[in-house]
């Protein structure tokens, strides 16, 4: 069978070669905007953004609401969204919360402790999450954090120049009995 | 007799009641530092005296801090979050403190939930 070659004219020409483009541009912004991994992205970071706090067990923790919960001064966790991150290590009871300014906030317990602590972050903060950092009389020190969703690990720096790298598991993380004061983190997006 | 062991019983249960509630009632947030209370880096600001508290509160102005209370721990955090520590919900007779995280003197808020 033979096949035709009809050339194209000018004006058809050039109405393909601009959908092209709009295809291409379509292309992009579909790419770039797609996935979980907003940290390492342009976006603004929200409180939709820890996948944590909208899945089933939202709000699970709220009987265990610190006082500041209930108090409605300041940038305070909001005790309803108050929820238990499972992160795998038994002497740590990690909590995440929204905060009453549009941030995160991130509780943080050791089994055998007679305090606990927390940080609410506010809502500028919520690429970067909230951290908190409890020294208890004894020595012992407990770092933790909340990241949004595409945050596989972070990097912690601590004093004297160690540093530790941690996986976060919904959207939370934690190093049990550090060696030393936190100095800085940076998230690992991805891998 | 067994009407008074009733309203023993009521008596001892009416007065455990008020005094739990009581307890509620009368914590609640206090502020002791702000208004442009100054640290250097690494100072320690105190409120001098023990008070009746559970929990402990700081936030610097733009400067990581700590809030704690003394002779039982601290938690500290970066610029722009507010630091909590807690007892577990157990009143404790002592000290809140604050303490500059931050490489740079700045200005602070302290609070604690406890007794007047």
């Amino acid at each position: 069978m033979m096949m035709r070659v009809v050339p194209l004219s000018r004006a058809k020409a050039l109405i393909l070669g601009a959908l092209a483009i709009a295809a291409g541009v379509a292309l992009l912004i579909v790419t770039t905007s797609g996935g979980t991994a907003r940290a390492g992205s342009g976006q603004a970071v929200t409180q939709g953004d820890y996948a944590v706090l909208t899945s089933s067990a939202g709000g699970d923790a709220s009987s265990s609401a610190p006082q500041s919960a209930s108090s409605g001064e300041g940038n305070q966790p909001i005790a309803s969204s108050l929820t238990t991150i499972a992160l795998g290590k038994p002497n740590i009871a990690l909590r995440i919360a929204k905060s009453t300014e549009g941030g995160v906030c991130v509780f943080v317990e050791r089994k055998g402790a007679r305090g606990d602590g927390g940080s609410c972050a506010s809502a500028a903060l919520l690429r970067t999450g909230a951290t908190a950092e409890v020294h208890e009389a004894s020595g012992e020190i407990t770092i933790a954090g909340v990241v949004p969703d595409g945050v596989s690990s972070v990097n912690v720096q601590l004093a004297g120049g160690a540093s530790q790298t941690v996986p976060v598991v919904d959207n939370g993380w934690a190093i049990e009995d550090a060696p030393a004061s936190m100095v800085t983190f940076s998230d690992v997006v991805g891998g | 007799m067994a009407k008074a062991r009733i309203a023993a019983i009521v008596a001892v249960l009416a007065c455990c009641l008020a005094l739990v509630a009581t307890a509620f009632a009368t914590f609640e947030r206090h502020q002791w530092a702000g208004n442009g209370y100054h640290l250097e880096s690494g100072q320690n600001g105190f409120i001098n005296h023990d008070v009746i508290l559970d929990e402990s509160q700081g936030k610097g102005e733009n400067r990581a801090v700590c809030a704690g209370i003394r002779g039982i721990g601290d938690t500290c955090v970066g610029r722009g979050e507010e630091a909590v520590y807690g007892t577990k919900g157990i009143a404790v007779e002592a000290e809140p403190y604050i303490h500059n995280h931050d490489t740079e003197a700045g200005y602070f808020n302290a609070w604690y939930y406890g007794e007047p």
